[in-house]
């Protein structure tokens, strides 16, 4: 049975535009999470991972232009590089949106995180651990890969009417639907 | 630069989708198996809407294209298998981690797991000569 708790799909769709809308609006840039997790990535492991198009380096043509990343072009009044905390401080508060959600509107606050679907695909041990984790992998390499994910792709990218945003929003919601009827069929 | 200029989006992001139930595995599931096809609508809405806002802020908004490389619709594709299977993209793992689920930090290790080995595997390819893709997002 669906949630009755959760809001109606307009409500969430009005919200989701407005975020999609209100982000650039504010900053400039367009809205995309993927972008500042790997961002943070980076951030964490310094040296571990590829010089990001925000990098001092990029300005000067550095490593990050030698390796293809060229510096986002410089828009409007406020063009100046984002500073290291912009990509955290967006992810923390996605986190307590979440929290507050939890807290004022009624959604389930704690919990394993594992719904009766999800464990009458995959389990309630190992089985579903090892699904979170090596979904999650997926989920990483393929974002940072294509560039985007449901934010980026999906909401601005799909937004802004861009090709390379349609093609893969069409690529990975077809993917995800194919793979879901699979699991449909082979564990259900 | 204010830090509300994120933060006010990030909070309406992690509310909106957390009330939504779009962080919630089983809703997901039923969207992509047509059972229950609310958060596809809520999905279709809000890029309707953003495309009218986009195309009405076009000479006050300019913002860079998403350009095509060869990642785009590979990495695509390993996304779409992996969020099915977990039932988050990179925003949803966080929201569920607010919503006090503690299984979400698992999902959330394999993704920055996934972000660093692609950045290391990467890395590795450009000392051969081939370019990586561009951080269009």
């Amino acid at each position: 049975m669906p949630n009755a708790n959760y809001w109606p799909w307009w409500m969430g769709g009005v919200g989701l535009a407005l975020v999609a809308v209100g982000f650039p609006l504010l900053n400039r840039t367009p809205l995309g999470v993927s972008g500042a997790m790997g961002r943070l990535v980076a951030l964490l492991t310094p040296g571990k991972t590829r010089p990001s198009c925000d990098d001092e380096s990029a300005a000067e043509g550095g490593e990050a232009a030698a390796v293809g990343c060229d510096p986002i072009p410089p828009i409007g009044i406020d063009a100046s590089r984002p500073p290291a905390w912009r990509s955290p401080v967006f992810l923390v508060s996605m986190l307590v949106g979440g929290s507050l959600a939890a807290g004022i509107g009624g959604t389930e606050f704690g919990g394993s995180g594992l719904s009766v679907g999800f464990r009458s695909l995959f389990g309630d041990g190992a089985g579903a651990v090892a699904a979170l984790f090596f979904g999650g992998l997926l989920v990483g390499f393929g974002t940072r890969w294509s560039g985007g994910c449901t934010s980026g792709h999906g909401l601005s990218g799909v937004g802004r009417l861009q090709p390379a945003s349609l093609a893969a929003t069409g690529v990975f919601f077809g993917t995800a639907i194919v793979v879901s009827f699979l699991l449909e069929r082979m564990l259900r | 630069m204010n830090p509300l200029r994120v933060a006010v989006p990030g909070l309406i992001l992690g509310f909106v989708v957390a009330r939504l139930g779009f962080a919630d595995f089983d809703e997901l599931h039923r969207m992509l198996i047509f059972r229950d096809l609310r958060l596809l609508l809520a999905f279709a809405l809000a890029a309707g809407l953003s495309m009218a806002a986009f195309a009405g802020l076009r000479r006050r908004l300019p913002l860079p294209p998403v350009r095509f490389h060869r990642g785009t619709l590979p990495g695509a594709f390993i996304f779409g298998i992996g969020w099915a299977i977990c039932g988050a993209c990179p925003g949803v793992a966080l929201i569920q981690l607010g919503q006090g689920k503690a299984l979400a930090a698992v999902t959330l290790a394999g993704i920055f797991a996934g972000i660093l080995l692609h950045d290391r595997w990467f890395r590795a390819k450009t000392a051969t000569g081939t370019p990586p893709p561009s951080a269009g997002c």
